[in-house]
């Protein structure tokens, strides 16, 4: 019998997950935003939004919509299964929301 | 001052001059500070290679050519592409490099007419566009002031 892991630990929102709406869905995934330099001159931020896959396999990117109330709005550029039932939205900042 | 430093002086007092080019944008010389994230767009202006020759039987005379880079780096607008964020300063510092007062000693100023161009995306699309400009120049000596 295969084994099927409980991601539901892994994206708790009272603990490490962000609440957020994918598409007019809720969602809870892992929010991570850190600075990086682009093209070895630019200061930038590299948001990822990290969640179940099974919670995205509807995206579209380039179209779809991420809200994490507190933090902002953000459009999802590309989606990045990494082939265990998890994957990483990578997103671009629409407009920030006050905390 | 050596002539090195005075051409990247003229190149960047072109770049400086007013209208200040882009809002918020920043000239530097010398300096591989990144653009900060509150800056939209920012100048800078590198000397990147000097190579020199000697001219007359004596060797008094060093002809230079010096090779100076300026990038403009610019952060796109949500729903901006990075060709449509750089245009209206790409023809602006084009524009200004071509106008770039000689200093002492300098015989040749080529802006080449070669722009290279690099994307990335992040937060915001972000992008690169690099000049490149050719002086050629002489000094005198042992000293490599002009």
């Amino acid at each position: 019998m295969p084994m099927v892991e409980d991601l539901s630990l892994f994206f708790n929102a009272d603990e490490l997950a962000h609440q957020a709406v994918l598409d007019n869905v809720v969602v809870a995934g892992i929010f991570d935003n850190g600075y990086e330099l682009a093209l070895g001159a630019i200061g930038v931020q590299r948001p990822t939004f990290t969640l179940p896959t099974a919670a995205c396999s509807n995206i579209e990117p380039g179209t779809s919509h991420l809200r994490i109330p507190g933090v902002g709005s953000y459009s999802v550029q590309e989606v990045e299964p990494d082939g265990t039932g998890v994957s990483t939205l990578r997103l671009q900042l629409l407009q920030v929301e006050a905390a | 001052m050596t002539a090195f430093l005075a051409i990247t002086d003229a190149v960047a007092a072109a770049l400086v001059g007013s209208p200040a080019l882009g809002r918020h944008g920043k000239v530097l010389r010398g300096r591989r500070t990144p653009l900060a994230q509150a800056d939209q767009v920012g100048l800078r202006v590198n000397a990147v290679r000097h190579t020199g020759t000697g001219v007359d039987i004596d060797g008094v005379t060093t002809q230079w050519e010096t090779l100076v880079v300026v990038g403009l780096l610019v952060r796109a607008l949500p729903d901006q592409d990075a060709e449509a964020a750089a245009d209206p300063l790409l023809s602006d510092v084009w524009a200004r490099l071509q106008a770039v007062v000689p200093p002492v000693g300098v015989t040749q100023m080529v802006l080449d007419p070669v722009i290279t161009r690099d994307i990335d995306e992040a937060d915001q699309t972000v992008a690169v566009a690099n000049f490149s400009m050719r002086v050629v120049h002489l000094t005198q000596g042992a000293a490599l002031a002009a």
